[in-house]
């Protein structure tokens, strides 16, 4: 009987042991695991051969860590990326401008000309220097917008007078173009909160917009729905794709690759950023050729 | 720094006499999404089977993350995750009792992997249903959970949208042009549809009776292909001044002393040619170049792109 | 390869066809026991008789872990199942051995099960008679230990087969068809053709379980036959890698 104990008592032992030193190896293979994902960019998580509750909540722990890890590297690179690119794009949209300019002085510095060319050429240089200090104001309220510096004076704003009042203030633009635009405002609706210079800025970007994009079809709408105002500019853009849609508020994003023709790309980046900071919401849908604009304004 | 993710030096699969793989080399980097394509029965499942380890090569070597031993191709395995031919599961379980096999057997630790991987692909309501009675459509989309299920950092799937519907089609697009943005997974896949995989591709091999016909890159090829009015003039500085002030076009080319390449008002050449021969421009010749990726394709391998 | 095991065991538990095997099989040793009961002229004295009867039927299980191969090994080929885990990268040795393991632990876990069925249900029909003793049972463990050696020769010589043999039917006639005749082809041939061909028939895993069922057994003829079975383990273990690591999987 006694030997049987024994026997018995030993086996147990050996079991334990056994466990004790699989627990043991599994830790120190997880080590090894961990060291090699820190030293290389990788997906991999670490994998476990024991059944140890505490030990595989470690585990996810630490792969829970890593996920994060990648993320943010992930995130980083992106910005990294798009900073560059932002940095490329400014560079571009300033040396235009300033290259022509240089162009000019070089002209003007020909002593051969006459005066009435001189006068021109100065005039162009005027000219070429102030929109190239709206360019720069540009860059730069954009970043203020984008450190959240800007401050706005919100007020309870009647968009129809507005809007009605800047549409006004483009008819010459559309005689120019030769668009008859479509304005359909319902004149008697709620207030919404915001900053009316915002606003102005916000309406006449889109009417621009509007103008330079659309060849034959503007329509701009005002009205209720729901229980918020919903604002419209439509006009035709078959230039456009589909996946541009999502990519129409992003800073720099111009739809025809070359970026001549001064347009900068970031009216729509600021228009964004100054209805979404008042509290609003913005939105673009392509409808069969159609670009359509909508701003949800909310209402008191 | 983009680094190597899959090299093949001169692999070749001979079986019997006939070279179902010859010579072949190609190189995917990180980030990439390689396009292999060719006919069926061109060798593209051949090649697969040889780098996921399912064939043994006759000669050549791989070089999968570094390794090229026998061991070491079998450690860095675990940082993939492939559908080879048909995706074959256990028919008598369910996708997640079949998962979760997957999970045991890699040693993963959590079990919300699964559910978090059915979500991805679209398979979070098949409920007890047993693989055997999975369309084909949702077998392919339990292959591709399963190869994710690792955390893999390539994946190697092989034709994944056969049997996929249109709609399905695109959420296997989006889904690997996802995993490949946001988890920087570098993913090869293989077809005989080409346009399906021209909207992710960032690099091509084509692949044709054995042999790697060419290799390129998306940009190198949409540069091919892009549509251009191409010019053959006496002084292309003159011609391009010209372009500039008359035509007032901005995208275009000088390619050399000689050849111009005008990307606008392509399909108006004969304004072009006016313009540039009414300001005095020695002109020999215009024509339009370009063609699709199809036919790119097409003419390489001299057979049907869409077989 | 532990995990390959754990999943290998997993799946296999969730397989209808093995519990129903299991339950069957068990299920049948009852009635067995009930038939034994109820037939007039059985001579019961109590459950050592049993212990007889299982001696008898040692060479049974010879032919019923085929179901555990197919389960295991077989049904993989078919289901095309097996290059999952080859392209993540787990060794084809590993998968050759964990195969074997899991298969012997299933084979185990069903015998246990079995025989305890059996022998429960025999002493509560029968009673437990004063002829159980300490002899009786190590009688019978140490015949039951040394089967189970060429038991797992069997299993090793099957998943051997199975490996090679795509198609899982041809797999299951061939085994059967091996244990069930090579034994009478080896007899004819050693009395017509070449009497040497005795020593072939000697080392066959049913020549072996047949002399363990024999009344009387020598000690050396026990260890015959675990050396046979273990021979077995060890040829069809490495021919099975051997052939696996070289082989084109669809």
């Amino acid at each position: 009987m006694q030997n049987l104990i024994i026997v018995f008592l030993i086996i147990i032992i050996g079991i334990l042991f056994t466990l004790y030193v699989f627990l043991k190896k599994e830790i120190k293979n997880t080590t090894n695991q961990l060291k090699r994902i820190n030293k290389i960019d990788t997906n991999s998580k670490i994998q476990l051969s024991s059944t140890d509750k505490i030990l595989q909540e470690l585990v996810t722990e630490i792969n829970r860590t890593l996920v994060e890890k990648q993320e943010m590297k992930s995130e980083y690179k992106k910005v990294d990326l798009e900073l560059k690119q932002a940095i490329a794009n400014m560079s571009h949209d300033l040396r235009t401008p300033l290259t022509s300019i240089m162009g000019y002085i070089q002209l003007i510095e020909d002593d051969n000309l006459s005066d009435d060319d001189k006068k021109r050429y100065v005039d162009i240089i005027k000219r070429r220097a102030k929109s190239l200090e709206i360019l720069i104001s540009s860059f730069y309220e954009f970043s203020r917008l984008e450190g959240k510096e800007y401050q706005f004076q919100l007020k309870s704003i009647k968009l129809p007078i507005v809007t009605s009042d800047i549409i006004a203030s483009f008819y010459n633009d559309f005689i120019e173009k030769g668009i008859e635009p479509i304005i359909e405002i319902d004149n008697n609706l709620e207030s919404t909160i915001a900053d009316e210079k915002a606003v102005r800025r916000i309406i006449s970007n889109l009417i621009q917009n509007m103008i330079k994009y659309g060849n034959s079809f503007v329509k701009i709408e005002l009205k209720q729905k729901d229980n918020y105002i919903l604002m419209s500019f439509e006009n035709d853009a078959e230039d456009l794709e589909k996946d541009h849609i999502s990519r129409l508020f992003d800073r720099f994003f111009t739809a025809n690759k070359t970026r001549s023709d001064n347009s900068s790309g970031l009216g729509l980046a600021i228009t964004k950023q100054l209805v979404e900071q008042m509290g609003h919401s913005i939105s673009a849908e392509l409808n069969e050729g159609n670009l359509k604009i909508i701003i949800k304004w909310k209402t008191l | 720094m983009s680094e190597t993710i899959l090299k093949t030096n001169n692999l070749v699969k001979k079986y019997g006499n006939q070279l179902a793989v010859n010579n072949v080399n190609i190189e995917i980097k990180s980030g990439d999404i390689y396009g292999l394509i060719g006919k069926n029965g061109a060798g593209k499942t051949t090649l697969l089977k040889m780098i996921t380890g399912l064939t043994l090569p006759t000669k050549g070597e791989i070089q999968l993350f570094g390794e090229t031993s026998n061991e070491g191709l079998n450690e860095v395995r675990k940082r993939t995750g492939a559908i080879v031919e048909t995706p074959s599961f256990f028919p008598y379980l369910s996708a997640r009792k079949n998962l979760e096999y997957f999970r045991i057997q890699r040693g993963i630790v959590g079990k919300d992997v699964i559910d978090e991987a059915l979500k991805l692909v679209g398979l979070s309501d098949t409920g007890k249903k047993k693989f055997k009675n999975f369309s084909m459509g949702m077998k392919q989309r339990l292959g591709l959970a399963a190869a994710i299920l690792g955390s893999p950092d390539l994946l190697i799937l092989d034709e994944p949208i056969n049997g996929l519907d249109p709609t399905g089609i695109v959420e296997i697009r989006e889904l690997l042009l996802k995993l490949n943005k946001e988890k920087n997974i570098t993913i090869i896949i293989s077809s005989h549809i080409l346009g399906e995989l021209s909207q992710i591709a960032t690099k091509y091999g084509f692949l044709n009776n054995g042999d790697l016909i060419e290799q390129l890159s998306s940009k190198e090829i949409e540069e091919k292909c892009r549509r251009s009015l191409a010019l053959k003039v006496k002084d292309a500085k003159k011609t391009s001044v010209v372009i500039e002030e008359e035509l007032n076009c901005t995208d275009y080319e000088v390619r050399d002393k000689n050849e111009i390449r005008l990307y606008e008002l392509i399909d108006t050449p004969e304004v072009v040619i006016k313009t540039l021969v009414d300001n005095n421009i020695i002109l020999y010749s215009a024509h339009q170049v370009g063609e699709s990726l199809e036919n790119y394709f097409i003419k390489r391998v001299g057979g049907n792109g869409n077989a | 390869m532990l995990n390959y095991m754990r999943a290998e065991a997993y799946r296999n538990f969730n397989r209808m066809a093995f519990w129903n095997f299991v339950v069957i099989t068990s299920v049948l040793t009852i009635v067995l026991n009930i038939a034994l009961k109820v037939t007039p002229g059985m001579e019961i004295i109590g459950v050592s008789t049993l212990f007889e009867i299982g001696i008898g039927m040692l060479t049974m299980p010879l032919f019923l872990v085929l179901i555990f191969i197919d389960l295991v090994t077989a049904e993989e080929q078919k289901n095309l199942t097996l290059k999952n885990a080859m392209s993540f990268g787990i060794s084809r040795n590993k998968i050759v051995i964990s195969k074997l393991i899991v298969t012997a632990v299933l084979a185990i876990l069903s015998a246990i099960i079995i025989l305890t069925v059996f022998f429960g249900s025999g002493s509560i029909i029968f009673g437990i008679d004063e002829n159980v003793n300490i002899d009786l049972f190590q009688d019978f463990s140490i015949r039951l230990l040394a089967a189970s050696t060429l038991w797992m020769g069997a299993i090793t010589l099957g998943t051997f087969l199975a490996l090679v043999m795509n198609k899982n039917t041809i797999f299951g006639f061939l085994y059967a068809g091996l244990f069930l005749f090579l034994g009478q082809v080896l007899n004819l041939l050693t009395h017509f053709v070449w009497d040497k061909f005795q020593y072939a028939f000697d080392i066959l895993l049913t020549s072996q379980l047949t002399v363990l069922v024999s009344k009387t057994l020598t000690n050396s003829e026990i260890r015959f036959a675990v050396l046979v079975g273990l021979s077995y383990v060890v040829v069809f273990s490495i021919s099975s890698m051997i052939y696996f690591s070289k082989k084109e999987v669809k």
